[in-house]
């Protein structure tokens, strides 16, 4: 079986992929209209729900860049991982029953559809789905390029297989993609997310076993192989220090409620009170799926550090040479299906929000009304964007799959979560609160990146810009609204924000 | 409970004082480089090139970068702690919810935040002292982190569980919602 190592490591990956295709055709029969294409019809499960939200934030960020930042950081961004238990219960204690309630009562299809009801203000719509297409641009970049690496890493090992480049492999990832979002829509996006979280948990136990095999003395071998070398790197700060780790904790545990990736899965569910199952299947579901971005990282450090394995030429390598060399070849094949479920739950998600805010909100923004025929137009902009975003990655000069998706995560935390998760549960917020803390969001992080790229620029200690953003941002929402005048709500809004 | 957004508001502009104050205290350990004419101070406190293997950090000393902070990482991580539970008393939004959801609320931030003051001062013996023993594992701080830290939040997803249906959606809730939607499709209904 060793030496087929390779082969059934792609066999699992294109069973996989032949897979999205098969769900693609079958939930083109099911999409008939936009609430079809965007919201599923607001039919989802507790199951496919909870799946949904849990796949769609761990994503290729998690099972590609995670493990290589613990291999270069030691427990740093394990900060990112443990804030999602305190993420998902702030998520549902401020959107699970809220969202759910907007979505119904104005039939919306999108969030900056929500908030544009919420606030009674299109430029609080226009600004959000600027924000949404702007950080998808970015994250959905990412997800791509990693896995168009992961797809390379693994034809490159097959003997029969002609060489290829980044670029082929990048066209046959945003393929396969393009076909079962184009396709199915959010339908197609959701029932594949059920069958990756599936794989995805299955993947992380089965590794977590393997690792703790693959270095001898198992955890507390890792532990003391990195302590021996740097005790910082096994501290709880990791080498990234304190600050900068907390700075991580904050975005993250409250950024999850501002990714619209994973809260519009929140408008679709069948009830309302769906939402008290499916808080806890997330969380469960995705402290299980993370135990693979910990342990990966850990053991492939210890390995370097004690010499039985060369030195990884980047960071993102450490879950691919994992597998190749230390998993046996099924789960390698199980896994790396897995890999490429994290990534393609998390791209289809993105993919879906940017066509709602490309054909539905900024047009409805601009102009006062939809497109007509929004579905022809929903399907051309899927592809449009996946395209844009592969083009986007492809020339663009930072090479490190984890910062870009780190990126995306604090855009969408620092613009959204006070007028979405905030806002959306106090009645005194206003719209020019809500739009000063989307502008300010957007020029601290773009104004920050800038001075990184241009001026040299480093965050003393490591803190996040996304994390200052989200802070100031804070602070003016807060500010602004409360001293100002109330707003006017519309009766039905005020009345459901009562319950 | 109007308070809680004041509270908020307090709290966002004591975290972005916290920062202030961290980002005017010079980051040690540092190099001087001499630059054109000037010497620029390159901080190394946030990891240093690992000295064998140029794709590792290494964190240094941590007595050196954490030394003079600690206690302001403590505040922030517990001011980061106290937002986000006054964050879940504000979606426990209805006026029935919050009277009886605030003291079980108040239990999780007690128990949140301990586990939290537990894992610093846990770091503080680890940072100065030599003898490092494992938990499950994992040195003792980084035990606090993971398996306490990690885990201690399952005291609000508990809590959600348990008083969803009393507290957060009740049958009740469901008829209100049914009549504030039927009163909306009248309305558009009207306007059409």
């Amino acid at each position: 079986m060793e030496t087929h190592r390779n082969l059934i490591v792609f066999i699992c990956v294109a069973l996989y992929m032949a897979l999205c295709l098969v769900v693609g055709i079958w939930a083109l029969k099911r999409t008939k209209s936009t609430q079809d294409f965007f919201m599923a019809g607001r039919t989802l499960g507790v199951w496919i729900t909870a799946m949904a939200v849990f796949s769609s934030t761990l994503s290729g960020f998690g099972f590609v860049g995670g493990p290589g930042l613990v291999y270069m950081m030691g427990m740093s961004s394990v900060w990112m991982v443990i804030s999602a238990s305190i993420g998902y219960s702030l998520s549902f204690f401020l959107l699970g029953k809220r969202l759910r309630l907007f979505a119904e009562l104005r039939n919306s299809i999108s969030l900056p559809d929500v908030v544009a009801a919420r606030y009674r203000s299109e430029t609080s719509r226009f600004l959000t789905a600027l924000v949404i297409l702007l950080g998808v641009i970015g994250y959905l970049g990412a997800q791509i390029k990693a896995m168009a690496t992961v797809l390379l890493d693994i034809l490159s090992n097959v003997a029969w297989m002609p060489a290829m480049s980044l670029e082929v492999t990048m066209a046959i990832s945003v393929a396969v993609l393009v076909f079962y979002c184009m396709t199915g829509g959010i339908v197609a996006s959701v029932y594949t997310d059920l069958v990756q979280g599936i794989i995805m948990v299955v993947a992380a136990i089965l590794v977590f076993f393997a690792a703790l095999n693959a270095v001898e003395g198992g955890l507390g071998g890792m532990a003391t192989t990195i302590m021996q070398d740097d005790p910082e790197a096994i501290s709880p700060w990791g080498t990234l220090g304190m600050m900068g780790c907390l700075s991580w904790f904050f975005l993250f545990a409250l950024g999850g409620c501002g990714q619209p990736h994973v809260i519009t899965k929140m408008m679709m569910t069948r009830n309302v009170g769906d939402a008290q199952k499916i808080l806890p299947v997330s969380v469960v579901g995705y402290s299980l799926a993370a135990l693979l971005w910990i342990i990966i990282g850990l053991s492939i450090r210890a390995l370097v550090l004690q010499g039985q394995h060369p030195e990884l030429t980047g960071g993102d390598e450490a879950a691919s040479q994992f597998l190749q060399h230390y998993a046996p070849p099924l789960l390698a094949g199980i896994v790396f299906a897995g890999l490429f479920a994290a990534i393609m739950s998390t791209a289809d998600g993105f993919l879906n929000i940017g066509a709602a805010a490309l054909v539905h909100d900024m047009p409805k923004a601009i102009r006062k009304r939809g497109l007509k025929n929004e579905l022809f137009w929903a399907r051309m902009a899927t592809l449009g964007i996946a395209v844009g975003s592969a083009f986007f990655v492809l020339y663009s000069p930072q090479d490190m799959i984890a910062l870009l998706g780190t990126f995306g995560w604090g855009t969408f935390a620092a613009a959204l979560v006070p007028t979405v998760a905030i806002g959306f549960n106090w009645k005194r917020a206003s719209a020019t609160a809500a739009n000063t803390a989307m502008i300010a969001a957007l020029l601290i992080i773009f104004g920050v990146e800038l001075c990184v790229k241009y001026l040299g620029f480093s965050m003393p200690y490591g803190i996040s810009s996304g994390t200052i953003a989200l802070i100031i941002s804070l602070t003016l929402f807060f500010g602004i609204s409360l001293f100002s005048k109330p707003p006017v709500l519309d009766p039905d809004i005020e009345a459901v924000m009562d319950l | 409970m109007n308070f809680l957004p004041k509270v908020l508001f307090g709290l966002s502009l004591t975290l972005c004082l916290l920062i202030g104050v961290v980002l005017s205290i010079q980051e040690i350990p540092f190099t001087e480089i001499q630059t054109e004419g000037a010497h620029v101070k390159s901080a190394q406190g946030h990891g240093m090139t690992h000295p064998q293997f140029e794709t590792m950090k290494i964190g240094g000393s941590g007595e050196a970068r954490h030394g003079r902070i600690l206690w302001l990482g403590w505040a922030f991580g517990l001011i980061q702690i106290c937002f986000f539970v006054a964050l879940l008393a504000l979606g426990s939004n209805s006026s029935k919810a919050q009277p009886s959801i605030l003291k079980p609320l108040g239990v999780g931030f007690l128990l949140y935040a301990g586990v939290f003051t537990l894992m610093i001062a846990s770091y503080h013996h680890f940072m100065l002292s030599d003898s490092k023993d494992l938990i499950l594992g994992l040195p003792r701080p980084t035990a606090w982190m993971i398996y306490g830290l990690w885990t201690a939040p399952v005291w609000f997803i508990g809590l959600y569980i348990s008083t969803f249906k009393r507290l957060i959606w009740s049958d009740n809730d469901q008829k209100q919602f049914n009549r504030i939607l039927e009163m909306r499709e009248k309305e558009v209904a009207k306007h059409n």
